[in-house]
């Protein structure tokens, strides 16, 4: 067998080494990190940019161009959400929270390699599990039901909703509220426009970007703005030390890397789940693991590593579905798709067989898109570093301007932006009395999702909700996250006891 | 204390308000599932945590643990940057869709870069032209997006 993955990799590579292919990549991933910079603009919006300009290519040098520019703009969405605490996508909100806490402690630099770096492992590995496991994981796919996505997605959302910063109570509170928000708009099931109040603009529900925006970057600006005296990184000189991480910071997130390749292989794989799931399951599970989580929320660096490494290899993984079954996972998959379609390749399960070179060669690509991503970043980010000495009260205005131009070009909309605009507002109001974004913009991701599943599940059943507990991946999980949910208040409360018994 | 308690009443009364919208759709049931009967459950799951945290606050006397925003300077602190940046954002709004985006995105930078005491007038109109300048040239040429910089 391993003679089989190596010749799969061989033929690869030499499909995509050639110097036109290289600079195809190379090209993606400079204007996607460009494009990536911008917060509100992640992959989806770069990818239908420049989409036309894949036409002329051959397959496989589009192909190339467009994972260049996946990852390019991943990886300047890390940047974003580190520096300025603006998620480039929903899967980035998750890097915040840890990200931009080490940024204003003058470690930003670190910060941004070890994302860097985690995400290139998370391919790496992606790659080799994709290459081992391929097949395997299809067939596992298969089991997943309505009913099994259900219980996945809730339990992924009651795990996510203790990352809050504040009570778990309101931390599922704010998860309610965003799955309430992604009940907005048009029903697909029976074509109801639900909450909409008769406007017109929110008949496609509240853009997610414009949420994310609101409730991290407007949030933060309304919160900081005539108080943050210099620059927004505090300490920490430009010296060669604060842009590379220090050996103890290296060594904490070896771990969470690889743990967190695991999870997000796992999740990448099952089609139809968001790439932000797998960031905040591995956010979870570290902060749950770690000797000390009071320092998650506070520039833990293994609440950058552990996401990072899960997006980037869910994102290949699910690859996957989208070539072999032809089903992709989020948004940018299906542009993905129209583009081989585009070029006359049809996926499906087929592709293996007939195009192995297609398949792999994007594989490798993926691969190489990362290698550029890493060279060409490494002297940026001191350049990405030294930006953010600018006194704070001239960034707050481009930050809001950025945030505006990038919601608008969404749906070329001023509407999304008044949203925007006004929910950053609300969200002060929230975090004032303790409900935190980031579950918030979970619950709106999946929301829509775990609906859909929730009904299709019980149309299943003709109505019996028992269905969740007698099918038997989906008891599983149920009985799992049932289990876990009480074990956690349950060790609430004796925390609760132990301490108010000390108190004199 | 207090914010505990405005949370949990803010929350049981949008769970509220969320459950009387959602009758206003088909709610059906658990067998055909209408429009409704999904932000209905979620209604009702809202005022039940709702009612959780008001009763947590009895319970919660003792705990010193508990989440605190830091330290919130004065309201008036708030005053001058806040009315700027909204002020800003307005503008944006309106300028852009009537006359738009150049007139924008200018007054967006200048008048919410006087939120801060710090910044006087002609530095945040000379931000504003620096950065509508810059904009366009990224954006619009340098990206090709489509933003009306002029409307007549």
């Amino acid at each position: 067998m391993f003679e089989n993955i190596i010749s799969n990799i061989a033929l690869g590579f030499s499909v995509a080494f050639s110097l036109k292919y290289l600079s195809y990549a190379f090209l993606g991933v400079l204007l996607g990190n460009i494009i990536g910079i911008l917060p509100g603009i992640g992959a989806l919006a770069a990818i239908s940019m420049l989409l036309p300009v894949t036409y002329g290519l051959d397959p496989i040098g589009s192909l190339l161009m467009l994972a260049g520019l996946y990852y390019g703009t991943s990886f300047g969405g890390a940047t974003t959400s580190i520096l300025l605490n603006l998620p480039g996508t929903a899967a980035h909100a998750v890097t915040c929270l840890d990200g931009n806490p080490l940024a204003k402690q003058g470690k930003g630099g670190n910060a941004i390699f070890i994302a860097m770096f985690a995400s290139f492992i998370g391919v790496f590995i992606g790659m080799i599990l994709m290459s081992l496991f391929g097949p395997l994981l299809v067939e596992f796919a298969f089991m997943f039901g309505a009913p099994e996505y259900f219980v996945l997605m809730t339990a992924g959302l009651l795990a996510a909703s203790t990352t809050a910063r504040g009570s778990y109570l309101k931390g599922l509170i704010g998860m309610v509220l965003g799955l309430f928000l992604g009940t907005i708009g048009t029903d697909i099931n029976s074509g109801t426009e639900r909450f909409t109040a008769g406007l017109p603009q929110l008949a496609e529900g509240i853009s997610l970007v414009a949420v994310a925006m609101a409730f991290f970057g407007v949030n933060d600006v309304l919160e900081n703005a005539g108080h943050l005296r210099g620059g927004v990184l505090t300490g920490g000189g430009l010296s060669g030390r604060s842009i590379r991480p220090t050996r103890e910071e290296i060594r904490t997130s070896a771990m969470p890397i690889i743990r967190g390749c695991g999870l997000g292989s796992f999740f990448g794989i099952l089609p139809g789940t968001s790439g932000g799931l797998a960031s905040f399951m591995s956010y979870v599970t570290e902060k749950r693991i770690s000797k000390h989580p009071e320092k998650f929320g506070e520039g833990a660096i293994e609440g950058v590593a552990g996401p990072e490494a899960a997006n980037s290899s869910g994102s290949i993984t699910a690859f996957i579905p989208t070539l072999t079954l032809g089903i992709p996972g989020d948004a940018v998959m299906a542009l993905m798709l129209g583009a081989l379609m585009i070029h006359d390749i049809t996926p499906g399960p087929q592709i293996l067989a007939e195009q192995p070179e297609l398949f792999w060669g994007l594989i490798v690509s993926f691969f190489i898109g990362n290698v550029m991503l890493m060279l060409l970043n490494i002297p940026l980010i001191g350049v990405w570093v030294r930006l953010l000495s600018v006194p704070y009260r001239f960034i707050y205005p481009v930050v809001l301007l950025l945030i505006a131009v990038g919601v608008y070009s969404g749906n070329n909309s001023l509407f999304d932006v008044g949203e925007v605009f006004i929910l950053g507002i609300i969200a002060v109001g929230y975090k004032i009395i303790g409900i935190d974004g980031a579950p918030l913009v979970l619950g709106l991701v999946l929301g829509p999702l775990i609906e859909e599943n929730f009904r299709r599940a019980l149309v299943l059943s003709r109505g019996d909700v028992s269905i969740f507990v007698t099918r038997p991946l989906s008891g599983l999980f149920v009985f799992a996250t049932l289990f876990t949910v009480i074990f956690i208040i349950y060790r609430k409360y004796r925390k609760r006891a132990v301490t108010s018994s000390v108190i004199p | 204390m207090k914010t505990d308690y405005i949370a949990g009443m803010t929350t049981i009364l949008t769970g509220i308000g969320i459950i009387f919208w959602s009758y206003k759709y088909d709610i059906g049931t658990l067998r055909q599932m209408g429009p409704g009967y999904y932000p209905m459950l979620l209604g009702y799951l809202m005022t039940i945590f709702g009612i959780i945290i008001i009763i947590q606050i009895r319970y919660k006397a003792n705990r010193s643990g508990k989440y605190t925003p830091q330290k919130r300077s004065s309201i008036k602190s708030y005053l001058r940057p806040w009315l700027s940046i909204i002020a800003g954002m307005f503008a944006f709004l309106a300028l852009g869709y009537y006359t738009g985006f150049l007139l924008g995105t200018l007054l967006l930078i200048t008048l919410s870069a006087l939120g801060d005491r710090e910044t006087s007038i002609i530095q945040a109109i000379f931000l504003g032209i620096i950065v509508t300048a810059a904009t366009i040239g990224i954006f619009v040429y340098g990206l090709g997006m489509q933003f009306p910089l002029i409307k007549y």
